[in-house]
């Protein structure tokens, strides 16, 4: 009798804060998301943003010939690239070689009603130019793919540092139970360079190990075997996991490594994965107006059906999804290769922006476009750009970013960001922000450091927030 | 998926057969077997408990339903033995597939 009084003033007592918080939160007009389910909990401050799709571009897309118009280096074509800009700054295949300049090799246009300029070969995402900001102030300090896709997704050229995903992961929690919280896909289209990317890009780092992300694949069954082997029912596979993890819990109490409980929540996603994965490739429920608006053939490994399972996976509540997409390495060529890519990126992108807008997602969802790098003003091989690290384009869209902007620039040839810089620790603050994290308070001791997204800089882009 | 990929169905299934015929005569005893050719030791108690309760439920399940029995020993080209109960294999088959499938037997040290 006595316990049941102590529980239920205890219950008595939670709900009333409890409830309190709910009437609250309505009267403010607020959704409820001052709590997660990760370590930030309650969040910093109320959150835009629920969830981030990141298209990758990977092999460094030219700013000059997508979002950058640069005329002043038209003009300047077949000339000797001014020393000022050069001198002393970090080069990679032009080392050594005469710098060039290298006018832009496609015609630039202005869209939708805020005039946002962008080259003429993307006009879909011209179409939703209102949508987006376009941030032209971009700038990195790594300049070659493997230590700039590093400190691009992971904020440190130090191998073993946590993504971006995973850092969301672990502070937001998942959304979804069924489902993991970070995803990524991988396209190449033509261009046939195939560049590699590490598994390390969306590795947990020192985080633990259940908040990396998972490679899901873009061609037929996103996940390998996740069908139960011929005679095993549903009831045989939850006991024999039942019995894996509870062997695995018993191993765990004896020897305390946190890899077992990564295993054990492994196993655990791997059942309900079983019917979420076959789900989110039901498209059967899809209407084909939605296929035809992205140009979808889902399931053929294209960026266009990555972008489709990105919007279902976004529905599905995956936190973070990121769509690398390959082959922008124009050393030569660029022209076309820019073209190539337009072609396969242009459409599906705008796509997953209205689809997202169309269902009431944008606003808290982070849609990011942009590469590792950008490209030189000067040519490369007569015909292309080489690596170019001191300014180059990205765009953003809903999230809680502004609308119809576009924010900083480079200087006349395109060379180096003047106006408004933006640095990779300046972008993920900005991100993190969004989220409801405070950038500088979300960290992790090791080696005696307390270790952040942003390393020991980053200040939040006020002018690209809505 | 290391539980449900044909390769490691069929290699649970074999390391059954060689279980049931070289384990012993209990499932106690063939537990332990399996334990000390995965894990290089053998089971406790509390281990053998789970995979005895694993067992006994599939067990049931695989006499229920012969039809599904069939469809787990025939998963790869590795020969069944002459004589065999196809319950009774499809249940070891559970069992060594759980234990293929311990953290202590992927992982490595």
């Amino acid at each position: 009798m006595h316990e049941l009084n102590l529980k239920r003033r205890a219950f008595l007592g939670k709900s009333c804060a409890g409830f309190g918080m709910a009437a609250l939160n309505s009267m403010l007009g607020q959704a409820a998301t001052s709590t997660s389910k990760g370590v930030i909990s309650p969040l910093h401050h109320p959150a835009r943003a629920k969830r981030v799709i990141f298209l990758y571009q990977a092999g460094g897309p030219s700013h000059l010939e997508t979002f950058d118009s640069k005329p002043r280096l038209a003009e300047m074509h077949g000339k000797t690239m001014p020393e000022s800009f050069t001198k002393g700054q970090q080069i990679a295949q032009l080392q050594g070689k005469p710098l060039i300049c290298f006018g832009p090799q496609q015609n630039f246009k202005r869209f939708g009603k805020s005039g946002q300029e962008m080259c003429d070969l993307f006009p879909h995402i011209g179409s939703v130019s209102d949508e987006i900001c376009i941030i032209r102030s971009m700038w990195t300090e790594q300049i070659n793919h493997d230590p700039a896709h590093t400190i691009m997704n992971t904020g440190s050229i130090i191998a073993g540092r946590p993504s971006m995903g995973s850092w969301m992961t672990y502070g937001l929690g998942a959304e979804s139970e069924d489902l993991p919280g970070f995803v990524v896909m991988m396209s190449s289209g033509r261009g046939g360079q195939n560049q590699p990317i590490a598994a390390r890009q969306w590795s947990a780092g020192i985080l633990p190990s259940k908040y990396q992300g998972v490679k899901f694949n873009s061609v037929g069954d996103p996940v390998l075997y996740v069908r139960n082997p011929p005679g095993i029912s549903k009831d045989i596979q939850r006991d024999s996991i039942d019995a894996v993890n509870r062997l695995n819990q018993k191993q765990y109490s004896a020897v305390e490594d946190p890899e077992i409980q990564t295993r054990i929540a492994q196993y655990e996603m791997a059942f309900r994965m079983q019917a979420s994965v076959p789900d989110l490739m039901d498209m059967s429920k899809e209407p084909a107006s939605v296929l035809e608006m992205y140009g979808a053939k889902p399931g053929d490994g294209s960026f266009a059906s990555n972008c489709l399972l990105a919007r279902r996976l976004a529905e599905k509540g995956v936190r973070f999804i990121q769509l690398y997409h390959r082959d922008w390495d124009h050393h030569g060529g660029v022209k076309d290769g820019i073209a190539a890519k337009a072609s396969e990126v242009d459409r599906p992108t705008a796509a997953l922006i209205q689809d997202l807008k169309q269902r009431g997602m944008l606003d808290d969802t982070l849609i990011v476009w942009g590469g590792e790098f950008g490209r030189t003003p000067m040519s490369q091989s007569g015909d292309g750009r080489d690596h170019h690290i001191k300014g180059f384009s990205y765009f953003v869209a809903g999230g809680g970013m502004q609308r119809g902007i576009s924010y900083g620039a480079t200087d006349d040839l395109g060379y180096a960001a003047v106006e408004n810089p933006v640095s990779v620790h300046d972008f993920h603050a900005t991100m993190l922000h969004l989220l409801g994290v405070d950038h500088l308070r979300m960290t992790v001791k090791y080696q005696g450091l307390d270790v952040r997204l942003t390393g020991v800089s980053g200040e939040i882009v006020k002018g690209i927030l809505a | 998926m290391l539980l449900n990929d044909p390769i490691y169905v069929e290699a649970a299934r074999v390391f059954a057969q060689q279980m049931l015929a070289e384990g012993g005569k209990t499932l106690g005893d063939q537990i332990d077997w399996a334990y000390e050719r995965a894990l290089g030791r053998s089971a406790s108690v509390d281990e053998k408990n789970v995979l005895v309760d694993l067992h006994a439920k599939n067990l049931a399940r695989f006499r229920a339903d012969p039809a599904s029995a069939q469809q787990v020993l025939t998963v790869g080209d590795a020969p069944l033995p002459v004589k065999s109960n196809p319950a009774e294999l499809a249940a070891a088959t559970t069992l060594t597939r759980t234990i293929l499938n311990l953290h202590e037997m992927i992982t490595r040290n």
